[in-house]
């Protein structure tokens, strides 16, 4: 496994084209408003290394028997499955930010899964090629960016209506030694801490689509292949060298507009082409697995906030109000109904053909459904028990100031044994999670990170199994349903 | 095979996507006729036919029988 210190070492190595704010950066690892983001995946590497979270942080490979990060793992039991929705919260708690890496380990798992049984009806042999990847993934301890939100253009047309064609990525030539695409991948999240990429359709696609059910790994800087990073709001303050104003100092996600540009990719890593029967099933098993895991890093991300609002309350000497106290109540009742979620899910998860544990769909997306709606309550109930100030007060460049800063020290302050430094962080934190940087990942991200409201309640429709509630429903009733 | 004992074990049955009672009655009419012993959720048997609802599983996940 890579130490951390290897991890941003590697990430050094790559050629990555990013443009951010209208200019091409020369170092992604180094710049400001990226390097958040990057200590963010780093964590996963340095957590790793820890006795006390190594039963968490790694698993062994079932390929190979070595000890392996459990984001490179394939999900061999349910144990599997819950200790990966436990690692998820203890990351959101170390970062209280996108840690990014799910998104890949989410997608080999699917990957695996659905090339099996595509290999084993079709007669391919994707899977074959597939393990290989995984393969040298585990052994070089990657960070891999599961690709598969496409821009989708007019959202009434199919991509093959589409007035531009590369509104989804698509195979343009199909060559002897392998295939081109080119296209766009949208909302990537740490795209840019990872080393390869690991792009899958983005919907169910129809044989008229056979050209968009492709599925295929390359490395992050390949040929062709740039980056426009994602802006996110008040991101510029980590370019004042504040401490205090940007809420988080050390961690942070980050999303990119993905862009492939006619880039070339070998046979030995093309894990479908044409094969559209079956990118339903990629989709729907990516789309489960990420759905779970928002039942872990969102629950880890909400501990932080509902400490952070518990902290307020006491600098604020709120603390002893009743509805204070309930209010973080509700708060501890919401984030802990969403990790309920999360680990029913995987504790009802069960074995694929290949070997690979497979969620309970119906418990993610009802996961999923929820933390669509419970952050945002969380949120505003941190900001209820903040206080104005959290959006009203000066900057640390007026606290740190030889004459304004005793005003600020003065006024803002409010239990008199806590510094107003003190109650300006943890305000700040507050105003970070709920509509700073971290807002991406902790609101919006909730919203439509692992798809949309909507998409979920289409799957909680298919897998809800109505029918038996109505034949439950009659046996209680004494309804006998004979032709009268 | 004659003689041997089976025995239907079934899953909780909260979310069944199939009709258990009925497929556990077709199953045991077609293994009694084949001369077996068929008896229901008992570990004291040859083998164990799991019967779950769902993909969960539950039936096998809590069996905690080592009975093939």
């Amino acid at each position: 496994m890579k130490t951390a210190a290897q991890y941003e070492e590697s990430l050094r190595k790559l050629n990555l084209i990013v443009y951010l704010n209208g200019e091409l950066v020369e170092n992604p690892v180094d710049h400001p408003i990226i390097r958040p983001s990057m200590n963010s995946v780093k964590a996963t590497y340095a957590l790793a290394e820890e006795p006390e979270y190594e039963d968490l942080m790694t698993a062994t490979s079932h390929l190979t028997g070595e000890k392996i990060n459990r984001f490179c793992h394939l999900h061999q039991s349910t144990d599997d499955l819950v200790k990966k929705v436990k690692m998820q919260r203890l990351l959101g708690q170390k970062t209280a930010a996108c840690f990014q890496r799910c998104v890949g380990m989410d997608a080999i798992n699917a990957v695996d899964s659905v090339t099996f049984e595509m290999d084993r009806k079709l007669g391919t042999s994707y899977h074959q090629r597939f393990t290989k990847f995984l393969l040298k993934m585990q052994e070089e301890d990657w960070t891999v960016d599961g690709a598969m939100t496409d821009p989708k253009g007019d959202r009434s047309l199919t991509p093959s209506q589409q007035v531009d064609p590369d509104t989804y990525v698509h195979v343009v030539e199909k060559r002897q030694d392998g295939i081109v695409v080119r296209g766009a991948k949208a909302h990537q999240t740490g795209a840019l801490n990872s080393h390869w990429i690991l792009v899958m359709p983005t919907s169910t696609m129809r044989k008229e689509d056979a050209d968009y059910a492709v599925s295929f790994a390359a490395p992050a800087d390949a040929e062709g292949i740039f980056y426009v990073y994602g802006r996110q709001a008040s991101d510029t303050r980590k370019l004042e060298d504040s401490e205090i104003d940007v809420g988080n100092k050390q961690f942070g996600g980050h999303e990119v507009l993905m862009v492939l540009d006619n880039v070339f990719i070998p046979w030995e890593n093309v894990y479908m082409c044409g094969e559209y029967e079956f990118s339903g099933m990629l989709v729907e098993r990516f789309a489960g697995y990420h759905r779970q895991s928002y039942g872990g890093c969102k629950v880890g991300v909400g501990d932080v906030l509902i400490g952070a609002a518990a902290v307020a309350a006491d600098y604020n000497g709120t603390t002893k109000a009743a509805h204070i106290k309930d209010k973080l109540i509700e708060m501890v009742h919401l984030n802990e109904t969403l990790y309920a979620s999360g680990i029913a899910c995987s504790a009802e998860g069960h074995k694929t053909a290949s070997g690979t544990y497979l969620i309970n769909l119906l418990l993610a997306n009802v996961t999923k459904q929820n933390v669509t709606r419970f952050p945002y309550e969380i949120s505003r109930l941190a900001e209820d028990i903040a206080g104005g100030l959290m959006v009203t007060m000066p900057s640390e460049r007026d606290l740190r100031h030889p004459k304004i800063g005793k005003v600020v020290e003065k006024y803002f302050c409010g239990v008199s044994t806590v510094s107003t430094e003190n109650r300006m962080r943890i305000l700040r934190l507050i105003e970070n999670m709920t509509l700073g940087t971290a807002a991406v990942s902790y609101r919006t991200e909730s919203m439509h990170g692992a798809g949309s409201p909507q998409a979920q309640r289409i799957m909680i429709s298919r897998q809800g199994n109505l029918d038996h509630k109505k034949e439950l429903a009659k046996a209680i009733a004494g309804i006998n349903e004979e032709p009268l | 095979m004659l003689g041997r004992r089976v025995s239907i074990k079934f899953c909780g049955g909260c979310n069944p996507q199939i009709n258990r009672a009925e497929i556990a009655r077709e199953v045991g009419k077609h293994l009694s006729s084949h001369g077996l012993t068929v008896v229901f959720n008992s570990f004291d048997a040859d083998f164990i036919v799991h019967l779950s609802g769902c993909s969960s599983n539950c039936a096998q996940k809590f069996s905690n029988s080592d009975i093939p």
